[in-house]
C-alpha cells in the first residue's frame, strides 16, 4: 500500500472501521506520519460529537453498578515514558514512581479484604461491607498519595516484609505485610507505634491485609508483634520487625 | 446533559480525570454523569440490543476508572477520548458476535440493507445537538452514509463498500472527505 492510500485511511480509522491487518499497518504509519495522527485526533473529535448527539438517558441501576464496581477495579499506573532505574530520576520522579508501585502492592495484597482483582468483578456485595471497604480504601489512597507521604520497608523476623507509609498531615498512617506466615488460632499479628519508647496499640491484623491507623502524634515508628488472639494492652514479646519513620517531610 | 462543553464551571472534566487517576470516587462520580449519556448512546446505536448496550457502557465507564492515568490531554479531550473507547468497545462487541456468522455474509448484508433506512431515520431523528443534525446535512448522499453506517451502525469500510455496492477505494476516501466536512462544519479544532 503506497503512504498515499494510507494517508485517506485516517478516517476509517478514526471510526475503528479497518480490519485487524490494516489497522496494524495504519498505526505503523502513524508514527511516521504526524499530518495523520493529527487528522485522526480531529477526527475523533469530530466522532464524539456524533455520539453526543444521540445521548440517551442511563437507568439510575446502571450508575450504581458502575460507581460500587469501582471499588473492585485495580486503577492502571500511568505509562512512564522511559523505564530507566530510578537513580537518575529526580527526587520528584522517584517519589511519584514509589507511590504508584505503592497502589501496586497494596491492590496486590488485597487492600479491600479480599484477593485482588484486575478486572470488573460483580460487584453486589453486602451494601454495607463495601460502604466500609470505600471509606477505608479512600483513606489509604489519600495516605499513600499524600504530597508528605514517607515510607520504610523491612524484613520481617519469621518471614515476609513489612512496610509503612505515613503522613502526618493526615495524622494517618498504614502498615502493610506481605508474606507472613499464618498464625495459630489462637495468635494474632498486632500493630504498634513506637512512641518516645512506648508502644502504643493501632490494632491487631491478619496476614496479606492493610492496617490503618490514625493519631500518629509524636509516634517515631511502627513494630509489629504477635499477641494472643484479641491482641494485648502492651507487647508480650520483642517485635517481630520495627520501622523507623524516616525524619521531616518527604 | 453535559455534551463536550468543560470548564465553563468548577473543574474541567480533564481535571477530574486526573482526581480520578487517583483514586478519587467522588471525581469519578462527576465524570460518571458527565460521560454516560453519550456513552450509552453510542452504545446503543452500534450494539442495538439494550441489555448489551448497557453492559458496554458499564465496561467503558470501568475502563475510564482503570486506565484514568493513561488519559493524555495533548491528544484531545477526556470527552474524546472516553468515547473512542466507547465506540471501540462497541464495535468489539458487535464484530466478536459477528464473526460467528460471517459465512451467511450474503445474509447479513441483506439484514443490514433492510436495516439500514431505518437506522439513519432514527439517528436522525434523535440527534440532540441541531448543529451535528444541520452539519450532517451538508454531507453528500454517499458521504453521510459513509459516516453513519460506520459510526453508527460499527461497520468496517468493506462492509460499507458491500451495503452501499460501491468500490472500496471509494468508500475510504468519502468516509475521510465526509469526516473533513462535518469537523469543519462543527468547528472541530479550530
Amino acid at each position: 500500500m503506497t503512504p498515499a492510500d494510507l494517508h485517506t485511511m485516517t478516517g476509517a480509522y478514526a471510526v475503528h472501521a479497518l480490519d485487524e491487518d490494516e489497522r496494524r499497518e495504519f498505526e505503523r504509519h502513524l508514527t511516521v506520519c504526524p499530518a495523520c495522527a493529527q487528522e485522526v485526533r480531529e477526527f475523533r473529535e469530530t466522532a464524539a460529537r456524533l455520539a453526543s448527539a444521540v445521548a440517551e438517558t442511563p437507568s439510575a441501576q446502571l450508575r450504581r453498578r458502575v460507581l460500587d464496581g469501582i471499588v473492585t477495579v485495580r486503577q492502571l499506573p500511568p505509562e512512564l515514558p522511559a523505564r530507566q532505574p530510578a537513580v537518575g530520576a529526580g527526587p520528584g520522579r522517584t517519589r511519584r514512581v514509589t507511590v504508584f508501585v505503592l497502589a501496586a502492592c497494596l491492590a496486590a495484597i488485597g487492600v479491600l479484604g479480599g484477593v485482588a482483582i484486575d478486572q470488573y468483578r460483580d460487584a453486589r456485595r453486602a451494601e454495607h461491607t463495601v460502604g466500609a471497604q470505600r471509606e477505608r480504601a479512600a483513606v489509604i489512597e489519600a495516605v499513600i498519595t499524600a504530597p508528605d507521604a514517607v515510607q520504610a520497608s523491612a524484613p520481617v523476623t519469621g518471614g515476609g516484609t513489612a512496610r509503612v507509609v505515613v503522613s502526618r498531615a493526615l495524622d494517618r498512617t498504614v502498615l502493610l505485610t506481605s508474606g507472613l506466615p499464618t498464625l495459630p488460632n489462637a495468635r494474632v499479628y498486632q500493630g504498634w507505634y513506637v512512641d518516645h519508647g512506648r508502644m502504643r496499640s493501632i490494632g491487631t491484623f491478619r496476614p496479606g491485609t492493610a492496617l490503618l491507623a490514625a493519631a500518629v502524634d509524636r509516634a517515631s515508628g511502627v513494630g509489629v508483634t504477635v499477641e494472643p488472639a484479641g491482641g494485648s494492652a502492651q507487647p508480650s514479646g520483642d517485635p517481630i520487625v520495627l520501622l523507623e519513620f524516616a525524619g521531616g517531610r518527604a | 446533559m453535559h455534551i463536550a462543553s468543560s470548564g465553563d464551571r468548577g473543574p474541567s472534566l480533564e481535571d477530574r480525570l486526573v482526581s480520578v487517576a487517583q483514586g478519587d470516587r467522588e471525581a469519578f462520580a462527576f465524570v460518571y454523569d458527565a460521560v454516560i449519556g453519550a456513552v450509552l448512546g453510542v452504545a446503543r446505536r452500534v450494539v442495538r440490543d439494550p441489555a448489551q448496550s448497557e453492559e458496554v457502557a458499564q465496561e467503558v465507564l470501568l475502563d475510564v476508572w482503570r486506565t484514568a492515568a493513561r488519559f493524555r490531554p495533548d491528544r484531545g479531550s477526556a470527552m474524546t477520548w472516553i468515547l473512542t473507547m466507547a465506540h471501540r468497545r462497541a464495535v468489539d462487541r458487535v464484530r466478536s458476535a459477528q464473526a460467528a456468522t460471517d459465512r451467511e455474509h450474503r445474509t447479513a448484508i441483506r439484514e443490514h440493507t433492510t436495516e439500514y433506512d431505518e437506522v439513519t431515520e432514527e439517528v436522525e431523528a434523535r440527534l440532540e445537538r441541531e448543529q451535528v443534525r444541520r452539519c450532517l446535512r451538508t454531507l453528500t448522499e454517499l458521504q453521510r452514509q459513509s459516516v453513519t453506517l460506520a459510526y453508527y451502525r460499527g461497520c468496517t469500510h468493506r462492509e460499507v463498500a458491500g451495503l452501499l455496492d460501491v468500490p472500496l477505494g471509494t468508500i475510504k476516501t468519502r468516509l475521510r472527505d465526509g469526516l473533513i466536512r462535518l469537523r469543519d462544519c462543527l468547528g472541530v479544532g479550530t
